[in-house]
């Protein structure tokens, strides 16, 4: 495990020098902006520093795609199915610390708890802001990015199958779509359960409020509806890089 | 090692590198892939590495499919732009060490010496000659079944391959095989044991050098001069 973690923090240096910068730069601005007062303009600006947040999620697949081809142009016997093992635990350690600790402490930072709130909104729930939902926000970080690592990990496993490379690119790109919704559902439905089974936790899914309050809602998380179709989209930009860096990137 | 393709096709972006492409190997030597385009026998050597997927057809190594596994017999390693270009030469090794099990650090730091490489020297300054013998000494290093060398000759000086010559004949595993694919046909006769020729994506013609050179009346650069010509 040293030596791989020595190997992976040498192959993708950039991108972990790149990611603290980015994590610095988002605490400091966060914590700029916990000054001003309106709560509106602290809930979209929360929203979308709660976005910038999920941005280095995204980098750890990209770096586990990049020591997988250096792996794998490198003619390395490393079995990549065992290999994802390894990497997987490497990566969740690596965001839990930064980004679960970078959370609570941006949220410390800005009182009013403007990320967690506009984070779990964007699985379409409202919450509270009680310290019980700090550790439920947190433990959605670490659900989404074990759901996003496995995710890149299945697309991967799949797309190096057999019976993917005689597909055509438009399947491919059907069978990508197809899974990023069916991500994103199930998430959804996940919440949708826990919010079921235990209706004394007040997270209330959008489709169970009163309908002013609803149209009060999706007013303000309209920016927050377009940042989950630019979360779908970069996803798939993702899986996309999976497959592309793979194969056929030699010439 | 017995390498055979049946009837592999690649195509890359639309253009066919190989059609139907058929051949077999069957021998412990040192076998060279030759041709006018290069492209077809490098698309050769990453698809037995692995690094390549055939469109259609099939690769079978040792009498079984090629499959992931397979890569702890083949050494491979075609250049040095996916190692941080920042790192040095002894960096390379030290992942290259902790990556194959059967690399033979003491064995690449000979080889190191040999073809005059100083392992201090940062990736980013190696010209081409510079980069293909650390390639050689890499793959060397390995206790390979299978070594598989693409255009080792490339940009080097006429006296360095022929040490690349020597360093081959007496580094390699002896029961294991060479594949070269090569331009530099000038060293070919002392090299190989066999020759495959490509034109068009298929295999053209294909040539046992031991029979051959016994009749002692022609050369692999006639030869080449009367298939290509």
């Amino acid at each position: 495990m040293k030596t791989l973690l020595e190997m992976q923090l040498e192959v993708n240096k950039p991108f972990f020098y790149g990611s603290a910068m980015y994590l610095i730069l988002t605490i400091l601005l966060s914590s700029i902006f916990s000054f001003l007062k309106d709560t509106t303009v602290i809930f979209v600006l929360g929203s979308l520093f709660a976005f910038l947040l999920l941005c280095p999620i995204l980098l750890f697949p990209v770096m586990m795609i990049r020591m997988i081809r250096f792996l794998h142009r490198i003619g390395s016997h490393f079995q990549v199915d065992h290999l994802f093992g390894k990497l997987t635990c490497f990566f969740m350690l690596m965001y839990m610390s930064i980004a679960g600790v970078t959370t609570i402490l941006v949220s410390i930072a800005v009182h009013r708890l403007p990320l967690f709130t506009s984070y779990v909104q964007m699985f379409d729930f409202q919450i509270g802001e009680n310290i019980v939902y700090w550790v439920l926000a947190f433990c959605l970080t670490v659900l989404t990015s074990l759901g996003m690592t496995w995710i890149v990990t299945i697309v991967y496993m799949l797309f190096r199958s057999q019976f993917m490379s005689h597909l055509s690119w438009w399947w491919k790109l059907c069978i990508l779509v197809g899974i990023a919704i069916a991500f994103f559902l199930v998430v959804s439905w996940i919440f949708q359960m826990i919010a079921a089974i235990f209706p004394s936790i007040p997270i209330v899914p959008l489709s169970l409020t009163p309908l002013d309050e609803q149209a009060e809602y999706l007013s303000i998380s309209a920016v927050q509806v377009l940042l989950q179709l630019f979360y779908v989209y970069v996803l798939i930009k993702v899986s996309a890089y999976i497959y592309l860096g793979m194969y056929e990137s030699e010439y | 090692m017995n390498i055979k393709f049946e009837c592999v096709t690649k195509k890359v972006y639309h253009k066919t590198i190989l059609s139907r492409c058929s051949f077999m190997i069957e021998t412990t030597g040192i076998v060279g892939l030759l041709g006018p385009n290069s492209l077809e026998t490098t698309t050769i050597l990453r698809l037995i590495a692995g690094t390549m997927q055939p469109n259609n057809g099939k690769i079978v190594l040792n009498h079984t499919p090629l499959h992931y596994s397979h890569r702890q017999e083949i050494a491979y390693l075609e250049h040095l732009r996916m190692f941080p270009s920042d790192s040095n030469i002894a960096t390379v090794l030290f992942m290259y060490q902790q990556l194959f099990s059967d690399f033979d650090h003491q064995k690449c730091q000979i080889l190191c010496e040999q073809l005059m490489i100083d392992l201090q020297w940062p990736l980013s300054s190696l010209t081409r000659g510079m980069e293909a013998s650390v390639l050689i000494a890499l793959t060397l290093s390995r206790k390979a079944k299978l070594y598989l060398l693409n255009e080792p000759f490339a940009g080097i000086d006429f006296v360095s391959r022929e040490r690349i010559v020597r360093i081959l004949q007496t580094y390699r595993q002896q029961d294991a095989t060479v594949i070269i694919s090569t331009n530099h046909i000038e060293l070919a006769d002392q090299i190989f044991e066999h020759v495959i020729f490509f034109d068009g994506g298929r295999m053209y013609r294909e040539y046992n050098l031991t029979q051959w050179q016994s009749k002692g009346d022609t050369t692999i650069i006639d030869k080449y001069r009367e298939v290509y010509e």
